[in-house]
């Protein structure tokens, strides 16, 4: 955090700014997919879809109700159509609800190419005010980027908040051990579709910021990043960070962003990279990068413990 | 007085296999301990299946003269009967204490809402939470282990978890599968005495056993199911001496 509040020190021109606030975007992205996948055990492929919906669903009511309204109209309606999805698949085991969440990410996006009065269709939607918070007009560049942090920031304490609640353990038991937990009186399916409505909620907060600090919102900002489908991306982010703790998305996401801009001068090794690294994470560091440090600490005494003694 | 649970004509069908095949039993609150006896494959744990609502079946299950809808898993547990299962199911993610707090009968501010918004609500009912669960924790000696991880806990140890998740959900009846099942003889005899106290302490039982020093200490009645019939009941000196058990257990004289 501290890190990502020096960024504006280094970071000058626009172009380095939109890299750093999608890097942010993409932080949102990962903890709404970790809280999912990670700790609800639901793996779905519709995360482009809940990042457009926040988006458009910000860009129509933004001219109307003004930033923060406009946001949580997002955050909430994209968190209830996320809620849904899951009721209506509550009965779909992993496999299942993979795929046919995939179906419905690309049926949702479609619907909006061709929508053409709420999404502007295929020129997309032009015209977005730039946000206004208790006076403060946030209009350039190091404004924007501070309130994505916030906004990150925000998303993060919530996360954190869940992981010591009783609502963790009751996800967590539904997510490892389904049949056991609706014997023993919990409701399976009601703890699920509340967790997948939150991550959807953090996904469309995310599009909401989109819309916001881009100003434009166009479908094919939900389609690819670097040529690399975002449902696919999110999940690298996530495997990359590691599941352990909710600072494995952020991590991941960070890293994956930057690394895709360091690499653009490769042109269309890209891809070639993004699945060398995926063999990488899953063969060598399956924990992701925030098991690092106690990998370390453990292959570390495993070289001196012959020294000491100890196993 | 009308019995606590009360299953009538109950049958389990997997494909042409009638698994269980119209058992009628029925246990009486405060305390009674039925024992379910019958040879492998006689349908026993199908039976517990059933009436926890994990396999669809036919029949009726009341509790308190309440019907309680087949098929659903979890519906018979809103009417305090709760299960154990063969093979101990503790999740190993989750320290002992949380794995005991999952079935807590209280679900006030468990969800989002207390996770956010209203944090010093969710607060108030942890605390009464985590008193029950200690509690329950406490009656199977795995106290001093609460805040470790259930998956560092032995076969035995983790049986004994699955007790105090049952506890925790404060049953009026429970039914366990062959809850001596891998245990040596020391902890099968005390497990023999917790569960004794429970029933003692009002909480009826169904009990799944093939160990009869075991079922002899426990139960008061006994059901034997032979290819998912039922071939005798009673109190137990009667079912051991019914010829149809004997046969059953020890196949006709060649």
């Amino acid at each position: 955090m501290i890190i990502a509040a020096l960024v504006p020190l280094v970071v000058k021109s626009g172009y380095d700014y939109n890299i750093a606030i999608t890097a942010v975007l993409f932080s949102l992205l990962s903890v709404g997919f970790y809280f999912q996948f990670a700790l609800g055990g639901m793996f779905s492929f519709a995360t482009p879809a809940y990042y457009a919906t926040g988006a458009y669903l910000f860009a129509w009511a933004a001219p109307s109700c003004g930033f923060i309204l406009a946001f949580l109209i997002a955050a909430v309606v994209t968190a209830i159509i996320g809620g849904l999805t899951k009721l209506l698949l509550a009965r779909s085991p992993l496999i299942h609800f993979a795929i046919a969440t995939l179906a419905f990410g690309e049926l949702v996006l479609i619907i909006y190419q061709n929508w053409n009065s709420f999404t502007g269709g295929g020129q997309g939607k032009f015209g977005i005010p730039s946000p206004s918070l208790f006076g403060l007009q946030i209009d350039t560049n190091t404004r924007e980027y501070y309130l994505c942090v916030a906004v990150l920031l925000i998303a993060t304490a919530l996360l954190i908040f869940f992981e010591r609640s009783p609502a963790q353990r009751d996800l967590v038991f539904v997510r490892d051990m389904a049949q056991v937990a609706k014997t023993s009186g919990l409701r399976a399916s009601s703890v699920q579709i509340a967790a997948f409505a939150g991550g959807a909620a953090f996904m469309g907060a995310a599009g909401a910021l989109l819309a916001s600090t881009a100003g434009f919102v166009g479908i094919a900002s939900f389609q690819t990043q670097d040529n690399v489908s975002i449902a696919l991306l999110v999940l690298l982010m996530v495997l990359l960070g590691g599941v352990g703790s909710v600072w494995g998305p952020i991590i991941g996401a960070v890293v994956l962003i930057t690394l895709a801009q360091a690499l653009s001068s490769l042109q269309n090794a890209e891809e070639l990279i993004y699945a060398i690294a995926i063999l990488v994470i899953v063969l060598a560091l399956p924990g992701g990068i925030t098991s690092l440090p106690g990998e370390l600490t453990k292959l570390r005494s495993k070289l001196t413990g012959g020294s000491r003694g100890t196993p | 007085m009308s019995p606590l649970l009360e299953c009538s004509q109950l049958s389990v069908q997997f494909g042409g296999v009638r698994a269980i095949d119209g058992v009628s039993l029925s246990v009486d609150g405060g305390g009674e301990v039925v024992g379910l006896i019958g040879p492998n494959g006689s349908g026993k744990s199908t039976f517990l299946n059933a009436v926890s609502g994990l396999v669809p079946a036919k029949g009726q299950v009341m509790v308190d003269t309440k019907r309680v809808r087949l098929g659903r898993p979890g519906a018979i547990a809103r009417h305090g009967v709760f299960r154990t299962y063969q093979t101990p199911q503790v999740d190993v993610e989750l320290t002992c204490i949380e794995n005991a707090l999952v079935s807590s009968p209280d679900r006030a501010f468990r969800g989002l809402i207390g996770a956010w918004p209203l944090r010093p609500k969710m607060w108030q009912h942890e605390k009464e939470r985590w008193a029950a669960a200690t509690d329950a924790l406490e009656r199977v000696g795995l106290i001093a282990r609460a805040n470790e991880r259930a998956g560092g806990l032995s076969y035995g140890e983790r049986r004994r978890l699955e007790i105090a998740r049952a506890l925790v959900s404060r049953p009026r009846l429970m039914m366990m599968d062959e809850p001596a099942a891998g245990l040596n003889t020391t902890e099968t005899t005390q497990l023999a005495q917790l569960l004794s106290g429970l029933a003692t302490d009002g909480i009826s039982l169904i009990v799944i056993e093939h160990k009869v020093a075991f079922i002899e200490q426990l139960c008061h009645r006994l059901v034997v199911l032979e290819l998912g019939r039922q071939i005798a009941a009673g109190v137990p000196e009667e079912v051991w001496r019914d010829p149809a058990v004997v046969n059953a257990y020890l196949g006709v004289a060649v």
